[in-house]
């Protein structure tokens, strides 16, 4: 009776130093405490009845496995990042699980082992939890592709098939176990430095591409400024020509030809390639480019910005996500028949508010997929939620349309 | 329906009026419109008519900037009825012109699909508002107009209505108010708040301010889906 209540503590300590591994490297959502209270029992309960019930160490993998998986509901992310963290710390379970059942005493695989060693798990895996987390306290809310994740998972898989071998095959345990079980610990400890590795790797990545994106934007920006000093230059040079030529038409009553007139000289002040000019450089700089690349291949494009100038000066998430979301609708509104975007982007009460709508062709429309600059829909949703804004999609037969939202805070 | 053209460049004026009335004509809506070419005027002309509804406003008066303009109907006369619509020769706007809560700018010269695409917004707020709130106290029926409701507050088993004329309270439910009212004329963010979307002077994710400078606080249960909502409202707004 005794060992059960000793195993029943050791099992629910676990479940804490799970939560504490998760909140390292994910967001944890707004939940009720009655609500994580409620998982943490689920999964305390489920996990040590059926170990109790069939002392299986398959059954105990598939339902720690399973209890893990329920406790990231608790966190924001993607579902492939979630396992593979998961997987990662029950890589580090097995292996201290492991050291630790071979340094107490003579372990049969299918026995129950000593009560303390769990204990001495659990030590085990908190001295590991503290030291990813000193190590690692930046990684939270990084992301990389599903095919970095897929070669993360390898590790855990072959620690867990590992152990289990030693387990079902090598009955002697002894130094030789130990020692096996320590080189598993340890692998699946530096895993996490390849995981924090790779996530940097690829946010500069990312940032390497907004960076180049930015500076051409910018150099086509400098250019339609410098198009239109020019245009205007000329205009005001030629001034006194044009009006003689205007009061000559006047003394003629041509009102038509003076109207003609008028639009062409204002056709020669509009720049074409100005899409934007709200007074929000990087924000003028990114619609000018995107749309100007665009230009011959679109038909109908609208812009409609009424946001107050200079407001969104160096905000780069703001740039970001419009950059994002702008290219994606070019590319899909460039293959489509109907070839129209529309952009309406404007602040009010404090509010900032962006829809982008655009023509696809009946395909599957990757509004998120990666770009060539390597932004997914997980980057920008995240940089959404950071400013707690909202992000809605409405996909209609022949139009795709983007709404985001979110609360200014200066 | 009154409408109010300000700008001092007499084409603009005529063209915006012609547009107007053509529209209003094709919906068999009864309008007035009037122009005037100055600050000065405007201030006068509102000393003697009240009730205008929608007011098109140039930023570059010769006499006064758009701005102020705005400020002094916002503020000095605490008026939030009236829709001001910013017309510009610029595409650059100052921040304080957006403190104003415009209901829209337009850049001239203006079409006329965006001036119609602009009254078709219009006439959807005003449609909404229309309606009134009614309720019972010490056996009297009172009606307010949604328009002129603040928010609803509840304190114990009072809710108090909070109102452009002032302060009114009656023995009520807030969980059977906001069910009574349209949800795209009002927003719950608090067990003891539901607002008028039409008073909020600035929106912010834990608290609202309200165009008479209350801050209220959006409750941490609610704070998602006020977040929601505000994005809906707005879609419905651009008829999406």
């Amino acid at each position: 009776m005794i060992d059960i209540v000793v195993e029943a503590i050791a099992g629910f300590i676990a479940i804490p130093l799970s939560i504490k591994f998760l909140d390292i490297f994910l967001e944890k959502k707004r939940k009720s405490i009655w609500y994580q209270i409620g998982l943490c029992m689920i999964y305390f309960v489920v996990n040590f009845g059926l170990y109790l019930q069939f002392h299986s160490p398959v059954i105990n993998v598939i339902t720690n496995l399973a209890g893990l998986i329920l406790l990231t509901t608790l966190f924001e992310g993607k579902i492939s990042q979630k396992l593979v963290l998961i997987s990662l710390k029950y890589g580090i379970v097995v292996g201290a699980d492991s050291l630790c059942v071979y340094l107490i005493g003579n372990y049969r695989f299918g026995n129950a082992p000593a009560p303390l060693s769990g204990y001495l798990t659990d030590l085990v895996v908190m001295i590991v939890i503290i030291i990813i987390e000193q190590k690692y306290n930046k990684a939270k809310n990084k992301v990389f592709p599903v095919k970095y994740e897929i070669i993360l998972l390898i590790i855990p898989v072959l620690s867990v098939l590992t152990i289990t071998y030693l387990g079902y095959f090598w009955e002697e345990g002894g130094r030789a176990a130990i020692l096996l079980s320590s080189a598993v610990l340890l692998l699946n400890c530096l895993s996490f430095y390849l995981y924090y590795a790779l996530a940097n790797l690829y946010a500069t990545e990312i940032e390497k591409g907004t960076m180049e994106r930015m500076i051409d934007a910018y150099k086509a920006q400098i250019q339609i400024v410098q198009e239109s000093r020019e245009n205007l230059k000329k205009l005001r040079h030629d001034l006194k020509h044009h009006l003689i030529e205007l009061s000559a038409m006047a003394r003629k009553e041509g009102a038509e030809d003076i109207d003609n007139y008028l639009k062409e000289m204002e056709k020669f002040l509009i720049n074409p390639r100005e899409f934007s000019a709200s007074g929000n450089q990087e924000i003028d700089g990114v619609v000018n480019y995107l749309l100007g690349k665009a230009a011959g291949n679109l038909k109908n494009v609208s812009v409609n910005i009424s946001i107050p100038e200079q407001y969104f000066q160096g905000d780069f998430y703001v740039c970001t996500i419009l950059g994002n979301l702008l290219e994606n609708a070019v590319r899909e509104a460039e293959k489509s028949e109907e070839k129209y975007l529309a952009l309406q982007m404007d602040m009010k009460r404090g509010v900032f508010y962006l829809k982008i709508e655009n023509s696809y062709r009946n395909e599957k429309h990757s509004s998120f997929g990666n770009t060539e600059h390597g932004i997914g829909l997980e980057s920008v949703k995240k940089m959404i939620q950071m400013k707690n804004g909202e992000i809605q999609i409405e996909k209609g037969r022949k139009r795709y349309k983007v709404f985001v939202f979110f609360y200014i805070t200066k | 329906m009154r409408i109010v053209i300000c700008d001092d460049e007499k084409s603009i004026c005529t063209s915006l009026e012609n547009i107007i009335n053509r529209f209003m004509e094709e919906n068999k809506i009864k309008c007035e419109t009037d122009i005037l070419f100055s600050g000065e005027e405007l201030g006068r002309y509102m000393k003697e008519n009240e009730d205008i509804d929608v007011l098109f406003l140039d930023i570059q008066l010769p006499d006064r900037s758009g701005v102020e303009i705005g400020a002094a109907i916002r503020e000095k006369l605490e008026n939030e009825k009236i829709m001001i619509i910013y017309i510009s020769s610029h595409t650059q706007y100052a921040l304080s012109l957006f403190r104003n809560r415009p209901f829209d700018f337009l850049v001239k010269p203006v079409r006329e699909t965006e001036i119609r695409q602009v009254l078709e917004r219009v006439l959807k707020v005003m449609g909404r508002q229309n309606d009134s709130f009614s309720y019972q106290n010490e056996k009297i029926t009172y009606r307010i107009p949604y328009k002129n409701i603040l928010y609803f507050r509840s304190e114990g088993r009072k809710i108090i209505i909070v109102t452009v004329s002032g302060i009114k309270s009656f023995y009520g439910k807030l969980n059977l108010i906001a069910k009574q009212v349209p949800e795209n004329v009002f927003l719950r963010i608090h067990k003891s708040y539901l607002i008028n979307f039409d008073f909020v002077a600035e929106y912010a994710y834990e608290e609202i301010k309200m165009v008479n400078g209350e801050h209220l606080t959006v409750s941490k249960v609610n704070r998602v889906e006020v977040r929601r909502k505000i994005l809906s409202r707005r879609r419905e707004a651009d008829n999406d």
